[in-house]
């Protein structure tokens, strides 16, 4: 997905959702759906840990254990 | 009219409280300026005249009546049309939710500073359902910002930027999920705080992305922000994620000064290099607070990634039922982008929640080093309506989600900013610097920010062009 991700793509993804976009607005989703893909990429670069993907919501306990 | 315009919040709240000043002539001053400036600036979505001047009238009969009032008694505010106010239609923005029956209740946050004593004098302009770090709206017009009417307030909280800048209130509340207070703080040139995730309750408020959205208020001083927020603290079960916390009041240090504190500069992603302006903010605050060292704070660019596919896939959920009857009633820059957020894979959602939790230890590791850090606000300062794109890194890019670089990835992680302003020597137009604490030290980001005031570093002046006006 990103740059190689065209029209066709965009129509599947969106019958997925059970979304019509309307036409003039196709173009400016897809640039959208390529700019999050970008996005998306640069994720790669942590070096995640199991509990990290354990604890993904618990922002406010650990921002609580944070603070001694 | 112009008497009480810049008068801080605290000075009228002691003045009215001590029975000098009736709240209803401050009431009435603001009314008349928010009459004589809206229409150019467009920040109020609603004026709330009626409530206005009866709160003022029951304040003045309990003060002569010798009953103690709060320490904001007659001191006016407006929140952004996201926070419920009992008879208006909460907007947040939209054309949309203009359907919507008027809300019944105050948010808690509006009843917290008026039982502090202040009056709430309207509602005010933002961007289309907080997507926004701009300011324009395309159903109602753009907020534009005092220091220049051609130029962006910043958003999403344009209308708290705008108005509170131009001297029609002395606070505002905000909303900033990812630098939505900050952003128009840098632009309008004032003193914004994004306390901590789960700090202040966001019940009776319209959420954007519930796990990264915050409420605080703005104001055009150190003094008058620290204040507001000591009256806004307190737990509140309306809001899941408010945490259980006493409320830690930061006025009585507000003057302990920066002494013992280890400041730090952020380096790597913060280097602001490619945009002088921000460049020359950050050095006059580095060098005024003696920040000794420059942070590479790793992470930051995977954080405000996190960020950006979080707000998106979040939003976009909330929205997906509206965007599948009614695409055509959005604001076409929020429509394209929440529609995008419907379509992409859960697996870069989950992925972001675990790298933001990542980022979030980095930067507690840092705090074992450094007590508050240095940081840009914004690259630029505020860039004349419809301007599309901005050079970042040699690049020309989207300008929208740019002005945004710097907030977002401290959002993300919930940690507690203040951004305080500057004026750029280049430009005459403000300009911010962000001060971040770890999380619930909001005290730490104040006590600088008062230091910086005391020091003359910030910003002190109001708009020029506005009070070229108001001598008119």
């Amino acid at each position: 997905m990103g740059e190689t991700l065209d029209q066709q793509d965009l129509l599947a993804l969106a019958r997925a959702a059970g979304i019509e976009i309307p036409a003039p607005y196709q173009a400016g989703v897809l640039t959208h759906l390529r700019v999050a893909a970008a996005m998306a990429q640069r994720l790669d670069a942590a070096p995640l840990s199991a509990e990290h993907l354990a604890a993904v919501f618990d922002l406010v306990a650990l921002a609580e254990a944070g603070d001694d | 009219m112009t008497e009480y315009a810049f008068m801080p919040a605290a000075a009228i709240g002691g003045a009215v409280g001590r029975g000098e000043v009736p709240a209803a002539a401050v009431v009435e001053a603001t009314l008349q300026r928010i009459a004589r400036h809206n229409p150019q600036l467009n920040c109020f979505s609603e004026v709330l005249a009626g409530r206005a001047r009866q709160r003022a009238a029951a304040l003045d009969a309990q003060i002569a009546a010798g009953v103690p009032v709060g320490p904001l008694a007659g001191v006016p505010f407006a929140a952004k049309n996201l926070y419920d106010i009992a008879g208006v239609v909460t907007l947040a923005g939209s054309r949309i939710k203009r359907d919507d029956p008027p809300a019944t209740h105050d948010a808690v946050l509006i009843q917290r500073l008026e039982a502090a004593g202040a009056i709430l004098v309207g509602a005010l302009a933002m961007g289309e359902y907080a997507y926004d770090f701009t300011g324009e709206n395309e159903h109602y017009g753009a907020c534009r910002n005092p220091w220049d009417s051609a130029r962006m307030s910043g958003g999403s909280s344009s209308g708290s930027g705008s108005a509170t800048a131009a001297g029609l209130a002395p606070i505002s509340l905000g909303s900033d999920t990812n630098g939505s207070i900050r952003v128009p703080a840098s632009l309008c040139g004032l003193f914004g705080l994004k306390p901590t995730y789960g700090r202040l309750p966001r019940s009776g408020s319209y959420p954007f992305s519930d796990s990264l959205d915050h409420l605080g208020p703005l104001a055009r001083n150190s003094t008058d922000l620290a204040l507001a927020y000591d009256c806004l603290q307190g737990f509140d079960g309306g809001d899941p994620a408010c945490a259980r916390l006493a409320p830690a009041p930061t006025l009585p240090g507000l003057e302990h000064g920066i002494e013992g504190l280890r400041i730090g500069l952020a380096g790597g992603y913060f280097d602001c290099s490619d945009f002088p302006e921000a460049e020359a903010a950050v050095a006059t605050v580095a060098s005024a607070l003696g920040a000794r060292q420059t942070l590479a704070l790793e992470g930051a660019d995977a954080g405000r990634s996190a960020a950006y596919l979080i707000t998106n896939a979040e939003g976009a959920a909330l929205h997906v039922d509206r965007l599948r009857q009614r695409p055509q009633d959005f604001d076409r820059d929020t429509r394209e982008r929440f529609l995008a957020g419907c379509l992409w894979p859960a697996q870069w959602y989950v992925r972001a929640q675990a790298v933001r939790r990542w980022w979030l230890e980095q930067m507690l590791e840092t705090f074992r080093e450094v007590d508050l850090i240095i940081a840009p606000a914004t690259p630029c300062t505020a860039p004349l309506v419809g301007t599309r794109t901005l050079k970042v890194r040699g690049e020309e890019q989207l300008l929208r989600p740019n002005l945004g670089l710097f907030t977002q990835p401290f959002s993300a992680i919930g940690l507690p900013v203040v951004s305080v302003p500057l004026l750029s020597a280049a430009s005459q137009l403000p300009i911010g610097v962000q001060l971040v604490a770890p999380p619930w030290r909001e005290d730490l980001c104040l006590r600088a920010a008062r230091e910086l005031e005391r020091q003359g570093v910030t910003l002190a002046t109001p708009p020029a062009q506005l009070v070229k006006e108001d001598e008119n």
